[in-house]
């Protein structure tokens, strides 16, 4: 009946709000990512993060919140469906790409990402990486676990322990 | 026969719930394997409450390893409540699931999917000393 009325941002613009990475970096983004993180929901339920204000997030680095926000934007539309149960096979493939594609990065930056979706409980994000981690170590033996991982090959010490770790557990050796 | 801490990982650097939820995502062989690599990634699967041991996994298809591979699981474990779930398709002698329940004492539950266990279709266990409750199903 009566014209939207405008000036109440719910038919405009989605609502945005600002997080402030370790290193003082602004990311201006839309509410409904940002609030995949279980931490900054509340905040931003309260009417946070907006204005010149700014949400800080101390143990984030700019590199890092980059990134996770990309997952966010990336993921947000799906999470606002609840899950997107509707979602078509092809929106659920693509979601599926880009994840495979998110992951396929250093260990450093995903060592990065484990404790960013861990600081920010992102439900999703924290099951990918997990994801991502355990298939860098299924179905190795304990040397390409070590290579894969990144240590350096082992000292005698640590030898003669992978020797006694196979002896006691022999079943998982077979 | 102190462990050496390894050199800096990201892997020792996890904290526990983070270790787990990875180990969640790995078999009962591979989430062994990652104990090889230092002593808090040893105890860390043992600390899961359910864990599924899938005969299939396992290349002898047989109880011995299998028990060994339980019992690994029982041995450091400091909760209670312990779910244990076989795979599908374990077939097993009375003898074995005798030693099974000798073996596991802090067994609680155990569940078997599709399990063969010979003619009959009675499990008798000799269970004195273990806390496997009967379950229906």
């Amino acid at each position: 009946m009566a014209a939207p009325e405008s000036g109440d941002g719910n038919n405009g613009a989605a609502r945005m709000v600002t997080l402030i990475s370790s290193d003082n970096t602004r990311f201006e983004v839309e509410a409904a990512a940002a609030s995949l993180s279980q931490t900054l929901q509340l905040t931003i339920l309260d009417g946070g993060g907006g204005g010149g204000d700014g949400i800080p997030l101390p143990n984030v680095d700019s590199a890092t919140l980059s990134k996770v926000l990309e997952y966010c934007i990336k993921h947000a539309p799906a999470a606002a469906n609840g899950g997107a149960p509707n979602a078509t096979a092809v929106d659920r493939a693509e979601l599926e790409r880009f994840d495979n594609e998110f992951v396929n990065i250093d260990q450093s930056v995903l060592y990065s990402l484990i404790m960013a979706a861990h600081n920010l409980e992102i439900e999703g994000l924290q099951s990918l990486v997990a994801k991502k981690v355990a298939d860098m170590i299924k179905g190795k033996s304990p040397m390409e676990i070590r290579r894969t991982l990144g240590f350096p090959d082992p000292t005698p010490e640590e030898q003669a322990e992978m020797n006694a770790h196979m002896l006691e557990y022999g079943w998982a050796y077979e | 026969m102190a462990t050496k801490p390894l050199e800096k990982d990201f892997l020792s650097e996890l904290p526990n719930d983070i270790a787990l939820s990875i180990l969640d995502k790995l078999d009962a062989h591979s989430s062994t394997m990652v104990g090889v690599l230092s002593r808090r990634w040893k105890q860390l699967p043992w600390l899961r409450s359910r864990l599924v041991i899938d005969i299939e996994k396992f290349k002898r298809k047989d109880m011995s390893a299998f028990t060994a591979a339980t019992k690994s699981f029982l041995a450091s474990s400091v909760m209670g409540d312990r779910v244990f779930e076989t795979g599908p398709n374990l077939g097993f002698a009375e003898p074995d699931l005798h030693n099974l329940f000798k073996s596991c004492k802090q067994l609680e539950t155990l569940k078997m999917v599709t399990c063969d266990q010979g003619q009959g279709g009675i499990i008798q266990g000799h269970v004195r000393n273990s806390k496997v409750r009967p379950l229906l199903g």
